[in-house]
């Protein structure tokens, strides 16, 4: 079992923050001990995917990122006082293989196991989670 | 960064992005491969062997560059993916329109 590592960062909402955010998440996942290459490639993806979106259309100053491994998750949170989205998320999918755009909350959620979004006490909140060691479930090769 | 690469034949370019292919970046390789187009070049090749990681935005612009190319009697090809970049392609269910190549020199024939 993994010792839990917790990072934070608070950046300004707007894309000339994304290499932070990749740098700092390159940093939290060296140090997740006995994570396997396909878990690491799936949690980066999601994470990077919500941050393009968070930096994109927050329209507020700030957002905080804050990273966690318990073990037998990786887990993330996005926090933003922003106003809430105008789309459901949840209801995003793969739009037609053409397409050049739209593409990032459905990647986000099929690379890991959890992808929740909410507004609430005045904040947007993503929570993602990735189990640890549960690539068997599922698809193969990713 | 990227790199334009005109040394394969006139109607032939090579397009090496290094590093991170993310929201950032992605804009020079759609404006890369539309100036390759442009001067005729519509044989593509998009070198991925230096591309540590790609996000949507990434593969927006290698759909956005497939469809230039393919309009102009040509084609863009993807060589050399590495593991990351072979993920996103599979979870975004395109590994039937961006079909790997491993070489640049297979991607070419």
């Amino acid at each position: 079992m993994s010792a839990q590592v917790d990072m934070e960062l608070t950046l300004p909402a707007d894309p000339g923050s994304l290499e932070q955010v990749h740098n700092l998440l390159t940093e939290f996942l060296d140090g997740c001990a006995d994570l396997g290459m396909h878990e690491r490639i799936r949690f980066e993806t999601a994470i990077m995917e919500i941050a393009n979106n968070v930096a994109e259309y927050v329209n507020t100053d700030v957002f905080t990122l804050t990273l966690a491994d318990t073990g037998a998750d990786l887990r993330a949170l996005f926090r933003d006082a922003g106003p809430p989205l105008p789309f459901d998320p949840a209801q995003r999918k793969l739009p037609d293989e053409m397409a050049e755009s739209g593409r990032g909350i459905a990647l986000a959620c099929a690379a890991v196991d959890e992808v929740n979004y909410r507004h609430e006490n005045h904040q947007n909140l993503w929570r993602l989670v990735l189990h640890r060691d549960a690539e068997h479930t599922r698809g193969a090769g990713g | 960064m990227i790199e334009l690469d005109t040394g394969f034949g006139d109607d032939a370019a090579v397009i090496r992005p290094q590093g991170r292919l993310t929201m950032v970046t992605a804009p020079q390789l759609r404006s890369l491969v539309l100036h390759a187009v442009e001067e005729q070049r519509v044989r593509v090749v998009v070198d991925l062997s230096q591309t540590e990681f790609m996000d949507s935005s990434g593969l927006g612009a290698l759909i956005a560059g497939l469809k230039a190319t393919r309009q102009a009697g040509g084609d863009l090809r993807i060589a050399c993916m590495g593991p990351q970049v072979a993920t996103i392609i599979q979870l975004a269910n395109l590994d039937r329109v961006l079909r790997p190549y491993d070489s640049v020199a297979e991607a070419l024939q």
